[in-house]
């Protein structure tokens, strides 16, 4: 009985869940249709509770780093003490808003965000701009005729977007608006097909209970 | 010889260094090139501008800090042809790190109105209606009940009796939809939003994704396309409202012809040196 | 003077996430780890103001929420909207997701995990049909128009359009791997991966300007929020 609820249970549960949700679609009726209506507020709300555990297992991940003294764990502190700050700021700032909600402007926990979050969160991604262009000088060589393609594309791409390009040499801008509406439309669409297609023959095999990956997480 | 050996062994710090500066210098002295206004972008905004006042143009922001630097302005430029043109406008977002990017966007936008005497209301002109979880499951959800699905605002206010929703419970009553995209949302508002509901659906996002949508574009599935920074600031300058996006193109422009010269350079030196190291 | 800390310590931070760039620092950390801290705290407020309150909390208990608007008038016969219960079982559901950090009830989680997928793959697969495959494969098998007497470029178009034919085409039989490339495949095959590599340059070449938006979006703020707190204004 136990690995009835363990194995099939849940291989029942996806089949009869996509099953309905499929036929829903194709035979539409006011039953199947607040079927599916109840289910998409069910999915938003498990949704949320998936978003929970994340945090969840990131703060159990630095908690144990903690715990057992690993390198670098001091920095480990800093997160929980930013955690709770955060934390705090927002039910404080929630507790003296007009509308009872920290998240709207003027608030300790908005000037958090804009002065703490937006500057550190932009800059890591900032210095992948440094990266790109190390990346372009040392990676980029026309070793072989497909390479060779790529590079001459992305100079074509890179030269077709900027002002720049376009007062060096005015047709800069229609070769490139070529290559990403014709040559690059398609390779863009074949690959779109190739996924696409690949996305059906997933949906059904997890509907044939074949595809079970998702059923990781303890036996 | 030995010069193309070196160079290719050039210090990454230098080539940092040679970014920086191509980044500082046309901030602080503009050359203000100009700019010809792709199709895609123009399509955005004629089928804006000609809305009737009062339709309803829902713009997801769906994105967070790391990509605001370039999809910021982009939101803010479309918001504010929006209420230039006396569009009413409801924001949301997919993404759990974006909601007060559009606390942010509102309020300065706002208040760049209500500089030249036009004061916008909250919850008449204009809704905030925050994050929810789920991705796929919230377009469906705001397709067959809206106001279930976002019973309340950002803050708490009940959307039911609100002004700017009035007799909207569906987004396939929309008159006009923008996705300011980051990642794989601008796919989804495609295939289970634009498909199901059939509002006309404009795409913005980061130029990383921007190749990606352009057979949507040719399949007529999307009206246009606003991509990175480039498609920002054309939608600027169309409004007539130059902004930071106008503003980094020239740095846009110095960096790109930066990497450009790297990997043409560095491919000489690299056939050079083949040639005559023999391999 | 208004002194503005808030533009004075995000230039701080900015500098100190830059600092990476020489190598990873005992800066660097502290600002990544402050940031992983300050990014939680904010997701936490954000999931309940936005989602557990609104959509969950009272949803079962109405009173907690926003009153009907009708009778906010007359205090005396104020009301709530109804509760609605069926909101437990996807909560329930939801509880099963967070015990997977508890091994012995971690099993629960593929109930949960079940419903999702199974429904998702169920909605799933006709729009993906409806939506990405038949709109692609009409769009690409369009009508051939060489000659148009309103469009004068409509030679040019119609060549366009067959390129693109030709491309997705190409692309697709070098995606089949079930067939060998050889012969006949093998050409279209290679003329694929070239379309494939022209299409990856673009796109590479398109990403550029996505790194450095954002290195030019920090800058601006650099030179022209941060300096400016300190009396320093460079104009723009």
């Amino acid at each position: 009985m136990a690995t009835f609820f363990r194995k099939q249970l849940p291989i029942l549960l996806a089949f009869v869940f996509g099953m309905t949700m499929l036929i829903r679609y194709y035979v539409p009726h006011p039953i199947s249709e607040q079927i599916y209506n109840e289910f998409i507020k069910w999915v938003i709300i498990i949704a949320g509770f998936a978003a929970i555990l994340g945090i969840l297992s990131l703060l159990h991940y630095h908690w144990n780093k903690i715990k057992r003294r690993q390198p670098g764990y001091g920095f480990s502190f800093v997160t929980y003490i930013a955690f709770f700050t955060m934390l705090v700021v927002g039910l404080i700032s929630g507790s003296i808003s007009e509308t009872g909600s920290p998240l709207e402007a003027g608030t300790g926990f908005h000037w958090m965000y804009i002065n703490l979050m937006v500057p550190m969160q932009s800059t890591m991604f900032a210095i992948l701009g440094f990266f790109v262009a190390s990346a372009a000088f040392r990676a980029f060589r026309a070793r072989n005729p497909e390479a060779t393609l790529l590079l001459i594309a992305a100079i074509l791409v890179m030269l077709g977007r900027v002002p720049l390009g376009e007062a060096i040499w005015g047709s800069f801008p229609t070769i490139s608006d070529w290559i990403l509406n014709v040559l690059n439309m398609s390779g863009q669409r074949g690959i779109l097909l190739g996924v696409g297609l690949s996305q059906i023959a997933m949906a059904l095999r997890i509907l044939f209970g074949i595809e079970r990956t998702y059923m990781g997480g303890g036996d | 010889m030995k010069f193309w050996k070196a160079f290719l062994k050039l210090d990454r710090r230098i080539i940092y260094l040679v970014v920086a500066l191509g980044v500082i210098i046309p901030l602080l002295w503009p050359m203000g090139l100009p700019m010809r206004t792709s199709p895609e972008v123009q399509v955005v905004y004629d089928d804006i501008d000609a809305l009737e006042p009062g339709s309803r143009v829902w713009l997801a922001m769906d994105y967070d800090p790391a990509s605001q630097p370039e999809l910021q302005p982009m939101s803010k430029a479309i918001m504010r042809h929006c209420f230039e043109k006396n569009l009413r406008v409801l924001v949301m977002t997919l993404w759990p790190g974006g909601p007060n990017l559009i606390v942010e966007a509102l309020d300065s936008v706002s208040a760049e109105f209500a500089a030249e005497g036009k004061n916008l209301i909250e919850g008449t002109d204009y809704v905030n209606l925050g994050y929810k979880p789920g991705g796929v499951a919230v377009i469906l959800g705001s397709g067959q009940d809206l106001k279930d699905t976002f019973p309340t605002d950002m803050f708490g206010a009940a959307t039911a009796t609100m002004p700017v929703l009035e007799d909207l419970n569906s987004i396939k009553d929309l008159d006009y939809m923008v996705e300011i995209a980051a990642g794989s949302t601008a796919d989804w508002w495609i295939v289970y939003g634009q498909k199901n509901y059939g509002f006309p659906l404009a795409i913005g996002c980061t130029a990383v994704s921007a190749s990606q949508y352009y057979p949507y574009l040719n399949s007529k599935q999307i009206t246009g396309l606003l991509g990175g920074l480039r498609g920002a600031a054309e939608y600027e300058l169309l409004t007539g409202r130059p902004g930071i996006a106008t503003a980094g193109m020239d740095a846009q422009s110095v960096v790109h012809l930066i990497v450009v010269l790297a990997i043409i350079f560095a491919n000489i030196a690299y056939i050079v040196t083949l040639r005559k190291g023999g391999a | 003077m208004n002194i503005e800390w808030g533009v004075i310590i995000a230039g701080f931070l900015t500098l100190m996430m830059f600092s990476f760039i020489f190598k990873d620092n005992p800066f660097f950390k502290f600002g990544e780890h402050l940031y992983l801290g300050i990014a939680v705290g904010y997701y936490v407020n954000i999931q309940w103001f936005n989602y557990m309150r609104p959509n969950l909390i009272e949803k079962l208990f109405p009173v907690l929420g926003p009153p009907n608007e009708a009778t906010l008038a007359t205090p005396d016969t104020l009301s709530f909207p109804d509760p609605n219960y069926y909101v437990l079982i996807p909560a329930l559901l939801g509880i099963f997701i967070i015990l997977r950090i508890i091994p012995k009830f971690a099993w629960l989680s593929r109930v949960s995990f079940a419903v999702y997928i199974g429904g998702y793959a169920g909605i799933n697969f006709p729009m993906v049909i409806n939506g990405v495959i038949l709109p692609q494969l009409v769009a690409a098998t369009a009508a051939l128009v060489f000659v148009d007497a309103v469009n004068k470029l409509a030679f040019l178009d119609g060549i366009n359009t067959l390129l693109m034919m030709i491309g997705t085409f190409c692309v697709l039989v070098y995606f089949f791997f079930s067939i060998e490339h050889k012969g006949a495949a093998g050409f279209l095959s290679k003329i694929g991966i070239y379309v494939l590599m022209i299409t990856f340059g673009a796109a590479f070449g398109y990403t550029v300007m996505a790194r450095m938006s954002l290195l030019i979006g920090r800058a601006q703020f650099l030179l022209f929020e941060w300096l400016k707190a300190f009396g320093l204004n460079l104009g723009a």
